[in-house]
């Protein structure tokens, strides 16, 4: 064999490298474009100080779908949502590489603006926060500060349509000057989700929005989720398998860091590929 | 569980013995503990009784005898000269209330707004290696005694003060020499004393605020300034109007530094002659007054009289204050948390 082609020079080495580099980013792209693609995680890696918490993330989330992010606890899939409105950013320490992209751009360019960012990505939490204030005004702040020149009416009707699509309108309509304490953990939750859909966002994250209400009150809010993910794109994160077999599209599963599985929610479920999988799913652990 | 014990060999076995309820000797330091701190207790209360008692007990005799023109007129310092020979004199200590009112609203005002950008800076934005050495140096503060803080005010604030002086002051204002120991050192010094008192509480209420409130600002895409004074300060108000009213009434109470500072002339300051004379103006306050005329003058059963009608409106002022806070901070809180929700 020709001595050249054994050991080929560097500057071969490197063309290789980045033609390669480039054939898999135009597999992904045209993949994305095949499945509308709305979120892009390319090898995402993400550390807490020195702790690595994800490696090798890859995966892509659809427009207009539900994913489901399942894993047993510490498995760093809340880690992943909050890298998606770049939450993570107010945790000391938090560094991360790879690359994440929302409609094609990198969320993590210094050019982003991190507060428009998360008006489009909005989040909803394990435990219901709505803030310490009227129902009206938990919608309504964060309306006008994305809209300081709105007036009183369209304002009244945001806050309105956001509460209607939230499912919450008729329980609330007739007090909306009532502080949001006083209502119960699911219909609080509700109104965090209608805090989030009254600012327009694109995508709503909700990290085990269910996990401390009752099954009623979870049968709502799946039922809610449904609904809205004609309009939506939806990413959860859920302890729940009962949860996320019922509503996802898509489900990723991490495990320690990594993400071991993705893909249509029914073949992850029945058919799993991986071992792992196969016995989280069937309640082997976690 | 079987209610049948079974040893290693398999044969079944009685129930272990009962309990041992018998008393036995308990050692001596457990018979004392609860009575004695039963007593630290009830002493400690009886105390604080005996003392707010002893205080109206002994006031009652100026009030009764002047009533209103106690509060009400402004014959102070020749009143009390005049007291060591005269039988019959008519206090006024209005002076001293606008001496003790205008230093505490001045300093309060001061320390607020210094004291919110100070709390905010070290409850949320300082990074470690600033915030302990800051938050070390404030505790400080709060731990210099005041007659240090009257030193300092004394050589540092006062000469700074008299250079800033309206050049003709002496030809404007009549009644009284403007000079650099005045109401605005008192508020400076003031300020600096009741500073740590509400950054100390108002940090710690900031931090307070659960987390999830300022997460689920942030994550509305709401600024981090933002998210602070809508949502964070709001929802610590309670704990920064009892911080404001700890500030108060640590205030009120100052005589020391005051009295070294602020010109210790029962007046009561007035703006008739122009708005830039009046921060220059003499005062005294009902602490001051106490703490200058109590050691001798309490020999003279008027002077007596007085100081304890002076104590008597300082001691109220607190009780009603902390009174005041708690109940505005559980009427807040109820409101925050049921009823009617409010708009910010």
């Amino acid at each position: 064999m020709n001595e050249s082609l054994r050991t080929p020079a560097p500057e071969a080495d490197e063309a290789a490298m980045l033609l390669a580099e480039l054939d898999r980013q135009m597999i992904r792209a045209e993949r994305a474009l095949e499945r509308n693609t709305l979120i892009d995680v390319d090898n995402l890696e993400v550390r807490y100080g020195s702790n690595v918490v994800l490696r090798d993330v890859t995966f892509d989330v659809p427009a207009n779908q539900i994913t489901a992010f399942i894993g047993p606890s510490g498995c760093g899939k809340s880690t992943a949502l909050r890298c998606f409105n770049r939450m993570n950013d107010e945790i000391r320490g938090f560094s991360m590489n790879g690359r994440i992209q929302l409609g094609g751009q990198d969320i993590y360019d210094p050019r982003v603006d991190v507060t428009e960012l998360r008006r489009q990505v909005g989040m909803v939490f394990q435990h219901p926060n709505p803030f310490p204030m009227s129902i009206h005004e938990n919608i309504a702040l964060a309306v006008r500060e994305h809209n300081p020149r709105i007036s009183r009416d369209e304002l009244d009707g945001v806050v309105e349509q956001a509460l209607v699509h939230a499912n919450l309108w008729d329980e609330v309509k007739d007090d909306l000057k009532r502080s949001a304490l006083a209502l119960s953990g699911g219909q609080q939750q509700r109104l965090c989700i209608a805090r989030a859909l009254a600012v327009r966002p694109t995508v709503i994250m909700l990290d085990e929005p269910c996990a401390s209400l009752d099954p009623i009150s979870t049968a709502r809010i799946e039922e809610l989720l449904l609904e809205l993910v004609a309009d939506y794109t939806i990413i959860i994160v859920t302890h729940n398998l009962a949860q996320a077999r019922r509503i996802s599209d898509d489900v990723a599963f991490f495990l320690m860091g990594r993400l071991l599985e993705f893909g249509d929610a029914r073949r992850v479920f029945e058919d799993p590929l991986r071992r792992e999988t196969a016995d989280y799913v069937r309640g082997a652990y976690g | 569980m079987s209610s049948e014990y079974v040893q290693a060999g398999g044969s079944v076995t009685a129930p272990p013995p009962s309990i041992d309820l018998t008393r036995r000797v308990r050692h001596a330091s457990e018979h004392l503990a609860q009575p004695l701190l039963w007593a630290c207790a009830v002493f400690s209360g009886a105390v604080v009784g005996v003392v707010i008692a002893y205080v109206f007990w002994y006031a009652l005799p100026i009030f009764s005898r002047q009533a209103l023109p106690f509060i009400a007129t402004g014959d102070w310092d020749t009143a009390i000269d005049m007291a060591w020979t005269e039988p019959d004199v008519i206090f006024g200590a209005l002076p001293l209330i606008a001496g003790t009112t205008l230093t505490t609203l001045g300093a309060l005002l001061v320390s607020v707004v210094l004291g919110l950008g100070c709390a905010i800076f070290l409850a949320e934005l300082a990074p470690d290696g600033l915030r302990r050495p800051l938050e070390a140096v404030i505790q400080l503060l709060a731990g210099i005694p005041s007659v240090v803080f009257g030193l300092v005010g004394l050589s540092v604030v006062v000469p700074l003060l008299s250079g800033l002086v309206p050049k003709d002051a002496y030809d404007v204002v009549t009644d009284i020499p403007l000079e650099g120991d005045s109401l605005l050192a008192g508020i400076i010094v003031l300020s600096f004393m009741i500073l740590p008192f509400f950054v100390t509480v108002a940090v710690d209420s900031l931090r307070a605020v659960p987390r999830s409130y300022v997460d689920g600002g942030l994550a509305l895409g709401i600024d981090r300034w933002r998210t602070i004074t809508r949502i964070q300060l709001p929802a610590a108000a309670p704990g920064l109007l009892a911080g404001a009213v700890l500030a108060i009434a640590r205030a009120i109470g100052e005589a020391i530094a005051l009295s070294m500072v602020a010109g210790s002339i029962a007046f009561v300051p007035s703006a008739k002659w122009g708005l830039q004379y009046f921060p220059f103006m003499p005062v005294r306050t009902m602490a001051s007054a106490i703490v200058e005329t109590g050691g001798e003058g309490m020999s003279i059963p008027l002077i007596h009289d007085a100081l304890f009608g002076l104590a008597a409106m300082l001691l109220l002022a607190s009780l009603v204050l902390s009174l005041a806070a708690r109940m505005i901070v559980s009427w807040w809180g109820r409101r925050l948390a049921l009823d009617t929700g409010r708009s910010l």
